[in-house]
């Protein structure tokens, strides 16, 4: 019967557009994320406050009847918020991380106690987020290191020596690396997951009367979108950490640019979304030399990196 | 009705602790994760199996629903890899949790839901609620009894760890010894807990309450009891020690249940943002956990944080949504 064929189809479809959009992000999260703790809470983290700031643009939406139908408005309404929202990141991040370093000088304040005084107070600092760069102020040493070092010999150091240095937990930009990455992710996953769920049931192509390249577009559109967030987002921090506020322009400008640029996808003819698409490809690139000269990445060293995994993995353990 | 059955469980189980009725508690519990095992493993699979139009003969099935759950009993109730533990308790929490869905009507979830976390703060957090008696009466006899909801991360902290150490093995056996002796009361009060969830549809939750509130503070008498035994235990290992979150697995059922409610009855976006809120929700329990040092009750938080962006999301956010990927505007 033709129902395994059909099946087999549509799941095909369904697996092509999933991957195409979320295999570079699932990389990325593989060798960059999974093995630190810290950096899939923060993660996490980001991509809840993305869907805060999809929340409260929906709210202004349903808010405001009359411009229902009018999408641009809310579109524009949207990115403001979202903007907001990552730069609302930046600050509770900064937060969260003086947060991080009292409960590590504490520890350390407190490692001259009685071990078990100080086994209680790793557990506090371990389990307040810090993960395995939390605990103690030796894990806080390590951790400026990017925290999946081994812990061994930064523990015996610093609890020994108990200095209070403020030590940063994490690094900024692998942080802004990550919190791009959640962003990212979410505003992907938003504008797929449905779109997945209906490819996989029985008929596709189209799905409801649009062109063929409709499930495409919106693949690679998200696809493109994961990698605009990260750069947006390495930027912004970058830019408020330095008080460069002037590459904060690039990021709203590309921002409405690539997202005002959809608004072409909805006529009928495949050939003009290529103008989102290409646009938001352009941006990418931008913004990803931008955030490598503003990070000081050596962009040789990275685009090596590209091609020899093992150079990477050293590079993103930061 | 559900609520009362819940507490009336909780009741029970205290005084049962309370008189040291081990032997009855653990009996219970091995009864219990048997039926969920074996019986409702074998619904789930049959199910499955119909859905997925495929042909399975009754032998088969017998055979492999056997080797199953023999599995699942001997890795949660005895020593086993702690990942397979893991994954056998999440199987039997989602089964659980879907039992509750297929059997009851949607709005008393969500009336549960919220019910159960009320009664959850309630009852850990207030001087006389019987959860925090629990805690209390297991920490006085300097027990790690209770971390039950038995879900920890220790071990797997601790096998991370320790690769590099060859000399801290010993203390890590010792402690794993610790662990998973907890992790066997805890897992068959918590299949007790499930069994009674059976037959009154509510005491679930309880046990699952009961241990994470025992769970937060059983990594204080955890490291009291290594240590107390002797061992000179490195700052790495407790570090592992008591890096390792003990969570209910009640908590997870009824975690579980909120997601497989959003997922059945709306579309994915729903279900993707109640999944994150309650990872949000954990995390700020985690949170507050760390800086409040007691016993605290997981549910709560999470599950208002899941409920609120469950009706949101639903309401407001799905045809905002829905209206731009319908024209691939991307925002």
């Amino acid at each position: 019967s033709s129902q395994p064929a059909s099946a087999a189809m549509t799941l095909l479809e369904f697996f092509g557009c999933s991957l195409i959009s979320f295999s570079p992000a699932l990389i990325m999260f593989i060798f960059t994320v999974a093995n630190n703790p810290l950096k899939i809470i923060i993660l996490t983290c980001s991509a809840f406050f993305w869907l805060l700031s999809l929340l409260l643009s929906s709210i202004v939406w349903f808010a405001v009847v009359p411009l229902r139908k009018q999408l641009v408005f809310s579109m524009v309404v949207s990115i403001l918020f979202q903007e907001a929202i990552r730069i609302a990141f930046y600050f509770f991040i900064k937060r969260a991380e003086e947060g991080l370093q009292k409960i590590a000088l504490a520890e350390d304040a407190s490692a001259e106690e009685t071990s078990q005084q100080s086994m209680s107070d790793n557990a506090t600092g371990g389990s307040g987020g810090g993960g395995s760069s939390g605990g103690g102020g030796g894990a806080a040493a390590a951790s400026s290191a990017g925290g999946s070092e081994p812990l061994t010999d930064a523990d015996q150091v610093t609890l020994t020596a108990g200095t209070g240095r403020p030590v940063k937990i994490l690094h900024l930009h692998s942080l802004s690396y990550v919190c791009g990455l959640g962003f990212g992710f979410m505003a992907g996953a938003f504008s797929m997951v449905n779109l997945l769920a209906d490819i996989s049931g029985p008929g596709s192509v189209g799905l409801g009367g649009e062109h063929e390249g409709f499930l495409l577009v919106s693949s690679v559109l998200a696809l493109m979108f994961v990698f605009l967030n990260i750069c947006w987002t390495v930027v912004t921090f970058v830019c408020i950490e330095d008080r460069r506020l002037y590459f904060l322009a690039y990021v709203w400008g590309s921002h409405l640019l690539c997202s005002l640029l959809t608004l072409l996808n909805s006529s009928a003819s495949p050939l003009l979304s290529l103008v989102p698409i290409m646009v938001s490809l352009t941006c990418a690139l931008i913004g990803l030399l931008l955030s490598l000269h503003l990070v000081e990445a050596n962009l040789a060293g990275f685009f090596t990196s590209l091609v020899s995994p093992a150079w990477m993995l050293r590079v993103c353990r930061r | 009705i559900i609520l009362g059955l819940v507490i009336v469980m909780t009741i029970v189980l205290i005084v049962l602790y309370k008189l040291r009725c081990y032997k009855v508690i653990q009996g219970w519990l091995y009864v219990t994760s048997v039926l969920i095992l074996f019986f409702f493993s074998l619904i789930f699979f049959g199910v499955l199996l119909s859905t997925l139009n495929l042909a399975f003969d009754y032998i088969t099935m017998a055979v492999c629903v056997w080797n199953f759950g023999l599995v699942g009993q001997v890795a949660i109730h005895w020593k086993g890899p702690l990942l397979l533990q893991q994954m056998y308790l999440i199987f039997i929490s989602a089964l659980m949790a879907l039992v509750f869905i297929k059997f009851l009507p949607e709005w008393t979830t969500w009336v549960l839901l919220v019910l159960i976390s009320i009664w959850d703060l309630v009852a850990v957090l207030c001087p006389k609620g019987p959860l925090r008696m629990l805690v209390e009466t297991a920490q006085e006899r300097n027990e790690s009894l209770f971390p039950s909801l038995i879900y920890s991360t220790t071990a797997a902290y601790m096998s991370v760890g320790t690769a590099e150490q060859p000399q801290q093995q010993q203390q890590q056996q010792q402690q794993d010894g610790n662990v998973s002796s907890d992790l066997d009361e805890s897992g068959s009060h918590q299949q007790q807990h499930q069994a009674a969830a059976q037959v009154l549809n509510g005491g679930g939750g309880d046990g699952g309450e009961a241990g994470v509130s025992g769970g937060h503070d059983g990594d204080g008498p955890d490291a009291a009891g290594a240590g107390s035994n002797g061992l000179r235990v490195r700052n790495k290992a407790f570090h592992d020690e008591s890096h390792g979150v003990k969570l209910g697995l009640g908590d997870f059922v009824f975690y579980s249940i909120l997601v497989g409610r959003a997922s059945s009855a709306g579309d994915w976006n729903t279900t993707l943002s109640c999944y994150f809120a309650i990872l949000i929700g954990l995390s700020l329990t985690l949170l507050l956990l760390a800086i409040g040092r007691r016993a605290l009750p997981a549910l709560p938080i999470s599950i208002t944080f899941g409920v609120i962006f469950y009706f949101l999301t639903s309401l407001i956010v799905s045809p905002f949504v829905d209206a731009l990927t319908a024209q691939q505007f991307f925002i």
